[in-house]
Formats: C-alpha cells, structure tokens, sequence
C-alpha cells in the first residue's frame, strides 16, 4: 500500500527542487520569503519616489542653470548656489506670492492658491451631496433602487479624468458662462472646481455609506422608541455615530481633488498666477508639474527641477491627509467591531 | 375584551406661530454670521490683493446686501427645518435628488458627448470632400502631361533667367563659358528632380484621395490610422494598441506582485510592526496622485532604458514597457487592497479543513484560498486595469509622445487613448478654406469626443464584466 501524498502544485520549479534534495520546509520557506518580498516591493516605492522627490528638489534648491561662455557659444550650466542663494531661492519658494520663471523668482503660493481654490469649490460640490447620497442609500432607498442608484454611481467614478477635462471645457464652462459675467473662457477655476466635485461624490457617497451602515441597528431602534423621526435619527444619532468614517470619507476625497490632474489642467490652464477669483484661470500644483513636463526645457535645468520641489509640496501634502484619514478610519473600525 | 389602545405620547407640537419666531431668530443669526464672514473675506482680498482699490463704506454697504440675500435663502430652509415633519420629508426627497444628481450629470455628459459625435459625422465627410476637390484639381493638373509640363517650364525660366542675369554681367568669354557649363548642369539635375517631386506629389495626391465617404467607412478610417495634422485625416490605431499594451503590461506586472503582497498580509504575516508598516504604506500609496507615480517612472524606468540604449539602440529612452510598468506600480496598491479584501472573505473553515488533511501552508493557499478568491481578485484587477487605461497625467510626466504615426511595440516610443485625447483637446478650432470664405469648425475637440467614446466604451465594457463577475461569484458561492 502507498503512502497518499496531498494533491500539489506539480511545477517544473518543484520537480528541479525535489531532485536537488531541496525539502518541502525549505520550498515553503522560499515561497514566504518571495511573497514577503512582494509585500516589501510597496515600501520600495514609496521610498523611490520620495528618493527621486527629494533629490530633484534638492536639486533644485542648490544649483541654479547659468550661461557659460565656450567655444562653442553660450551654454547652459548647472552650478551650485552660495548658501546665502541656497536661502533665498528656499524662503521664496514657501512664502512667494510670485512665480515667473523669466527672472528666476520661484514662489509657490499661486499654485497653492489655485489648488486651494479648486479643491474647496470640488469640497463644496462633494461634500453636501455624497453625503446626502450615502445617507439616502443606507437609511431610505429600498433595496431595488439601490440597485440602479449604485452601479450608476460607480459610472460616474470609472469616467477617465482627462474625459472629466474635455466635459469640463464642452460643457460645463459654456454652461456657466451664460450665467456668470467676466467667466475665463476656456480656462477658469470655477469650472475644474466643480468637475472635480462631481469626480468625486462617488467616493465620499461609497465611504459614508460604509461607515453609516456599519453603525448598529441598536442605535436606530433605540432613537425610533424615543419618538424621533427618521431625519431627527440620521441627523442626531446616525451621522454622529459614523462621524469618524465619514470624517475620513471627506478627507480621502478631498486628497484625491488635491491630486486631480487632468482634469483640472484642462479646465483651469498652465498659467502659474496668485488669483482668488474663481472666475479665473490659474495652474494649480498638477496642472504646472504637466505643463513643465510638457515644455520645451531642458531636462534637469533649474526650470525644469522646480517640478520636483511642487511634486514634493503635492506628495507630502497629500500623504499627510492620507494618514490622517486612515488614522480616523481605524478608530471608527475599533468602535463597532 | 376590547380594551382601549394605550394611546402614545407625543410631543407636543409647538404652534405655527412659535416655528415662525424659531425661523426668523434662527435665520437672522445665520445671516448675520454670514455677512460677517463674507465682510472678512472681501476685506482680506482689498487688503491683500488690490490695496486702495474701493471704499469701506460700499463695502459695508455690500456686506448688507449680502446679509439680505442670505437671509432671504436661509429663511425658508430654517422654517423647513424647524417643523419636523416638513424636515422630514424634505430631508427625504432631497437625499432622492443627490443620488440622483449623479445620473443626471452622467445624461447630461452622454447626451453632450452624442451630440458632438453626431457633428463629427456630419463635418468629417464635408472635410474630406474639400480635400477631395483639392487633391482632385492637384491631380488632373499632375496627369496632364501639357500641364505638367508648363508647370515644370515655370519653375525652370525662373533658373534660366538667373544664368541670363549671370551671363550679362559677366565679361570676358572664358567666364560667359564657364558659367554657361555650370548652370546647364545646374539645369539637367533640377529638371530631373522635378520630375521626381512632380510624380511624388501625385502619389500623395492619389492616396489622399479617400473614396469612402459613408459613416462606417470614416469611422473605420478613424480607428485605423495614424494621427495627422489636418483633422479629417487623423485616426486614432496607435493610441489604440498602445492603450492595449499598457494594460497587459500594466496586468502582468502589478497582479502577480499585487496578489502575492495580498496574501502575504492575510495569511502569513497579519500582525507585528512589519505587517503593520506595509499595510500604511499601501493605504498611503493608493492615496498618492497619479502624477507623482509618473513622476517616479518618468526618472527611474527612463534612466534605465537610457541605459540599456547604449547598448540596444533599438530601445527608446521613453518607451512602452516603461509606460506599463509605471502604470503598474500605479494600480498595484489597488490590487493589493481588492485582493486582501477578497482572501479576507474566504471562509476559516475551509483552510482549518486543508490543514487537517495534513496540507502545507502553501498547498492550502493554491488550491483552496486563490481559488475560492479568484473571482474577488479578478474583479478588483479589472477596476483597476479601467483607472490605468483612462489615466494620462502618469503618462504625460512619463514623456508619452503625442504624436506617434507607428503602432508600438514594448521597446518602442508610444503615445496612449487619454493622451491622444488630451492633445485633440488643448487644440484650437480648425480654420477650413471653404467656397464661402475661412470658417473655423472645432474639429478637433470632435475628434476628441469619437475617441472618448472608444475610451468609454472600452472602460464601461470592463466595468460590466467585472459587475458580472462579482455577481456570479456571489450566486455561485455558498459556503
């Protein structure tokens, strides 16, 4: 009688395994050690990428691009700045309120102020009706209308945001400027602000809705016997139970309108300028790292390493809502589970 | 028997005159706390943006109109919400309205879209007829030999009475007959380079001649052929494979590292700092903007190719399996997340059940946990593949070509669907020479809309078959 073995991959790997002797134990133990090497692989990512973030932005803080003259005429050349320059070139970047490449003078604050902007008018769009959407979908719509209503927002979310771009320019703009006067047409704040909120409604409507559902039964049937009304139960016990998921619903979604890219270079353009009307067109972070990206200069000049510097403002940024959110996301899970 | 129903307590509902005063105070402080706000406001920018520009008192005096304005909105909002059945229903009907709101918007895009399609299908064809006609004079001058012939006589006099210039100023014989040797060699090689251009310029003129002018014949152009500069003549093929590649680059790479970290935090390593530090670390990544990604391919992946074209010259330095591969790192926290979810949902039982029958760990994982979590991991591994075929700013930071006339191969530059539409977007209208004079018709943003259209159709197919998916594996599965 034979011995049953369990039923196994038969791979040629295993069968060149087996003959060098190689043992069952020593096979899983590879096997763990590739899978944890592709659970490292995502550390290495976020370690490139802010690697190449810092390094270009170093870059960018310490040369400065000047013409040289050679033999063969003026040339540009990279060199490194005096400390004094080095200072000067850092405290502009944070705190100034211009950014004219022509003369050197690098100031964040006009692309910060455009993506401000832009991401309160998309808060705006979002926030209200996501949330009236999640509270709808969880607390009153029957299960078949759910059905229809989910799916469709799911649509909404899988659009492609360079699509989101052309809506933008074809449609919302002409809409807006039959009512508004003064409105910048192609490029205006106003129109990217609210394609960018209706980009993300499905995202804040999914997460609260996660989070207003995984409040307990409990708690709604107890505010019904106190004689409250399904509005007064939403408003006064549910939304408030959920309050961290729904918190977080907000800020993921608000990271995701400060990350929006194609959209908003369409609709808003590559101008880098301080505005606060809406009505105008300005570059906001995104929109600039494209159009240098696109540009016609030249790879690693000062111009062009200014990118990696708004890309890391961008990245930290973003990164810092992140983990705030993922922190209120996982008090909520600790409450009810 | 028949006892009488205790009767319920109901809180006592306050008169409708004591709603008004509630609606009025409560609206009042709101819009006083609102113009307030709107006055700060206003006054930073004069201060910060335009100083000296205006007077505080018309200043004030729009703060008051604000206040009006805000009452007046708030008003009613506030009666509503102070009367709890109005609140009630009103709450009700306008959570209807928002999720509503969102297909709405998706009829207002599609029609938008339909529409601008129609019109593509309407001036396409007129376009191509103008080329036609231009092409068609071309022609019959090119094929009349008589023509040709002046034409090329035309350009030749021109040469001639430029030796007719030289020969008058020169002086003595020997320089008339040097001269007169040069240009009547001059003359031999333009002649029979004209002929050259001449029959060139009819073959061109021959093949832009397109014969098919039905909807489905221009369509069909569309989608296989290169972009081009005059907008009846571009097409979208290259975007097209290219898109293709991507997303099987983009599958390939990111679903067997994806899946494989997935498992790995399930079922081997679920707790500990270093589980722990991976799992932030994914749910960070998956937050990080999509241009950063391009950022990371855009200096890694390029350098590397750069690298290797020194010795492949074959190999661009921005090419298409960069491209993928920046995609993928894209869509691999996704992954991860959609298939830790899916082997998170596999039944413990049925593992303690392998185990028992004396499986090792990894023989449990390929034969009972992947199978069973196949249908959630393929279904997360096609949302995601959607987001990276519609995405373009990784691409543009990438150094994706706009314009690319060859279908790609991996070592190939390439350009992709969404950049193909970004570029027809950020294009001017088109100025046509029609018989009434210059018209300028938005072509391009046409062009645009036809290959959304393909991008969408693409991606909601997708989306379906992965709704399908999800479906039927919950039908299917009953543990």
């Amino acid at each position: 009688m034979s011995t049953a073995t369990p039923p196994g991959p038969q791979s040629p790997f295993r069968e060149w395994l087996k003959g060098r002797g190689t043992s069952r134990r020593t096979w899983e133990k590879l096997i763990e050690w590739a899978l944890l090497g592709c659970g490292l692989f995502s550390i290495a990512i976020t370690v490139t990428i802010a690697g190449v973030i810092l390094f270009g932005s170093f870059e960018f803080f310490t040369t400065d691009t000047v013409k040289v003259d050679t033999p063969e005429g003026k040339k540009d050349r990279v060199v490194f700045m005096s400390g004094e320059k080095i200072w000067e070139r850092t405290s502009t970047f944070f705190t100034g309120a211009e950014w004219t490449e022509s003369t050197g003078v690098y100031g964040i604050l006009p692309l910060l102020s455009a993506t401000v902007i832009v991401t309160l008018i998309a808060a705006v769009v979002a926030i209200p009706i996501g949330l009236l959407t999640a509270t709808f979908l969880s607390e009153y719509a029957s299960p078949r209308v759910r059905a229809v209503a989910k799916p469709t927002l799911e649509l909404l979310a899988g659009i492609p945001t360079v699509v989101y771009g052309f809506f933008a320019i074809t449609v919302v703009t002409p809409a807006l400027a039959t009512v508004i006067d003064g409105l910048g047409n192609p490029n205006n704040l106003l129109s990217g602000g609210i394609v960018v909120g209706i980009m993300i409604i499905p995202m804040v409507a999914s997460l609260s809705e996660d989070a207003l559902r995984a409040v307990p039964r409990a708690l709604r049937d107890g505010a019904t016997a106190l004689g409250a009304n399904k509005f007064e139960t939403t408003v006064k016990v549910i939304i408030p139970g959920a309050f961290s998921g729904v918190m977080a619903s907000f800020l993921l979604a608000i990271s995701r309108a400060i990350g929006e890219t194609m959209a908003v270079t369409l609709a808003c353009g590559e101008t880098a300028r301080l505005v606060f009307d809406p009505r105008q067109g300005a570059a906001t972070m995104t929109a600039f790292i494209v159009h240098r990206a696109r540009g016609e200069v030249d790879q690693f000049s000062t111009e062009f390493n200014s990118l990696f510097a708004v890309a890391g403002v961008l990245f930290f940024m973003t990164l810092g809502m992140n983990i705030i959110a993922q922190r209120v996301l996982q008090r909520y899970r600790q409450v009810y589970q | 028997m028949n006892q009488p129903q205790a009767k319920l307590w109901v809180p006592p509902a306050p008169t409708l005159g004591q709603t008004m005063m509630t609606a009025v105070r409560r609206s009042s402080i709101g819009a006083a706390i609102l113009s307030v706000l709107f006055f700060a406001v206003k006054f930073l920018i004069r201060v910060l943006a335009e100083p000296g520009n205006g007077s505080f008192v018309f200043l004030f005096g729009q703060s008051l109109y604000f206040f009006g304005a805000a009452w007046a909105l708030l008003f009613p909002i506030v009666l509503i919400i102070a009367s709890r059945a109005a609140s009630n229903a009103a709450f009700t009907v306008s959570g209807f309205l928002a999720t509503f709101f969102g297909l709405a918007i998706l009829a207002v895009f599609f029609f938008h879209l339909a529409g601008e399609v129609v019109l593509w299908f309407r001036y396409t064809p007129m376009l191509v007829e103008l080329e036609n006609e231009r092409n068609q004079k071309e022609l019959a001058v090119l094929s009349d030999s008589t023509k040709t012939a002046a034409r090329k006589r035309a350009l030749l006099t021109k040469s001639e009475k430029e030796r007719d210039d030289a020969l008058s100023k020169a002086t003595t014989e020997a320089e008339k007959k040097e001269i007169g040797e040069e240009y009547a060699q001059a003359l031999q090689q333009q002649a029979l380079e004209l002929d050259k251009t001449l029959a060139e310029d009819r073959q061109i003129a021959e093949r832009s001649l397109r014969t098919d002018q039905s909807p489905t014949g221009i369509l069909f152009y569309f989608l296989s052929n290169s972009p081009s500069n005059s907008p009846q003549d571009a097409g979208i093929a290259p975007a097209l494979v290219g898109s293709v590649w991507l997303g099987l680059i983009t599958i390939l790479f990111a679903v067997p590292i994806g899946v494989g970290a997935a498992l790995y935090l399930e079922e081997y390593r679920t707790e500990g700092w270093l589980a722990k530090i991976i799992q932030i670390n994914i749910n960070n990544l998956a937050g990080v903007p999509s241009v950063v990604f391009g950022i990371l391919g855009g200096f890694v992946f390029v350098y590397i190719s750069k690298q290797l074209q020194e010795a492949h010259p074959s190999i661009a330095a921005r090419n298409l399996l960069g491209g993928g591969l920046t995609l993928g790192l894209l869509t691999l926290p996704l992954i991860i997340v959609s298939a830790q979810e899916a082997i998170r949902a596999v039944p413990g039982s049925l593992r303690q059940g392998a185990y028992a029958l004396g499986a090792t760990k990894w023989q449990v994982m390929w034969t009972i946990v992947l199978p069973m979590a196949r249908p959630g991991i393929m279904t997360g591994t096609i949302l995601s593949l959607s987001r990276a075929i519609g995405e373009a700013a990784p691409l543009v930071l990438f150094g994706a070509q706009l314009f690319v006339d060859q279908v790609p191969w991996p070592n190939t530059r390439f350009t992709a669907l969404p950049m193909q539409i970004f570029n027809w977007c950020d294009r001017p209208p088109y100025e046509v020479q029609s018989p009434d004079g210059p018209v300028s018709i938005d072509i391009w943003k046409y062009n645009a809309a036809v290959a959304s259209t393909v991008l969408l159709i693409v991606l909601l197919g997708m989306n379906a078959v992965a709704i399908f998916l999800r479906n039927r594996a919950r039908q299917n599965m009953r543990y």
